[in-house]
């Protein structure tokens, strides 16, 4: 291209408009994330792709049918054990992101209001048992709820009981204790942040204008901190949702859950995608449940006000 | 009120104290109990799966 044609009207415009495209902030900012943009794809979506993938084939031992069918979701969705082991890992789920934020809400409380200049330290503490393994700790619990663990010793020892008890191991309340125990860090930064972020003024001005400690906690420290709650409750029910080793471990055949049927059809019974369509099920559900929990503490948060 | 807002305060920090030992359970436990009991813990799922088979 010559000096003269570069110079032309149309040209010396076009080189204008995509000058000034380069400068935009718009792409700018998604130069700037590129990186990261393209980790996210290939690490996170593209895994996702391949399983949602899987989920839509079939598998004869060792070959993969390439030919679309919904047969293993209607297994999925329609065959009882799946269905009672789904209903299960929502239960447990559920129950141990309730247990844990109810317990850590008190905890984060306290550190955030009457911490003081200790407030670093009781932050520590309560993340020095979280440097040990999580297989460890898992393992500690069976150990403690063991049949001649810590807590049928006690038990014995105090005379409550007369021999050990086998209610305490090998059960889904066994995972909630050992699930509540692994999340509580998980639960307590967020919202012990969000504690941190709520004005002491609006406290205040809330007991200034006659309110009770009970009354202005409800109506302004509680709602004022329901972000961190939310963060808590979800970090918390989502990834304890598809947990399969704390149910292995301590569940017995009454705690299993749905994360082992998955490892079992990825595993022992080679159907990757039936494993496939349960993990597709399990995630849309948890999407959907994680939606609705999210829309009743925020529906709660504006009864509160 | 302000009975409670005295006892409140000492209220919290023995439920801290409390949530802490908690959380340290299995940390304290662990070393202890292992060598004593550790195995001990598999005998009722053992017995149950003996009696199952």
């Amino acid at each position: 291209m010559t000096a003269a044609a570069e110079g032309s009207p149309p040209l010396r415009i076009a080189g204008a408009r995509r000058s000034s495209l380069l400068q935009s902030e718009a792409v700018q900012g998604f130069a700037l994330i590129s990186p990261t943009f393209a980790y996210a794809l290939i690490l996170l979506v593209l895994p996702i792709l391949v399983v949602i993938a899987h989920s839509f084939w079939t598998q004869d031992y060792l070959t993969i049918d390439h030919t679309f069918t919904l047969e293993n979701y209607r297994i999925a969705l329609t065959e009882p054990i799946y269905r009672d082991l789904l209903w299960r890992s929502l239960c447990i789920s559920l129950s141990v992101s309730l247990l844990t934020v109810l317990l850590a809400y008190p905890i984060a409380y306290f550190i955030s209001f009457h911490g003081g200049r200790h407030k670093s330290l009781w932050l520590f503490l309560i993340t020095i048992p979280f440097w040990t393994s999580y297989l460890l700790r898992v393992m500690s619990w069976k150990v403690i709820l063991g049949y001649n663990g810590v807590l049928n010793s006690g038990l014995m020892g105090l005379g409550i009981i007369d021999e050990p008890s086998t209610a305490l191991l090998y059960n889904s309340t066994a995972v909630i204790i050992t699930l509540t125990h692994a999340w509580a860090t998980f639960a307590i930064l967020p919202i012990f942040v969000s504690l941190e972020k709520v004005d002491r003024t609006l406290v205040e001005a809330a007991t200034d204008l006659g309110d009770g400690p009970l009354r202005s906690f409800l109506r302004v420290t509680l709602p004022l901190s329901a972000p961190g709650v939310i963060s808590a409750a979800l970090i918390v029910m989502i990834p304890t949702v598809g947990d399969y080793v704390t149910p292995k471990l301590v569940g017995g055949k009454d705690g299993v859950m749905i994360a082992n049927a998955i490892q079992a059809q990825f595993g022992k019974a080679s159907n990757w995608p039936l494993g496939a369509a349960l993990s597709v099920t399990t995630m849309v559900i948890v999407s959907l449940m994680a939606g609705a929990t999210v829309l009743i503490i925020r529906a709660l948060q504006r009864l509160a006000r | 009120m302000t009975a409670i807002r005295r006892f409140l305060p000492g209220w919290l920090s023995s439920y801290a104290a409390l949530y802490i030992l908690f959380l340290y359970l299995p940390v304290i436990f662990l070393p202890i109990f292992s060598n004593q009991h550790g195995g001990d813990a598999e005998i009722p799922a053992l017995r149950r799966h003996a009696s199952l088979v």
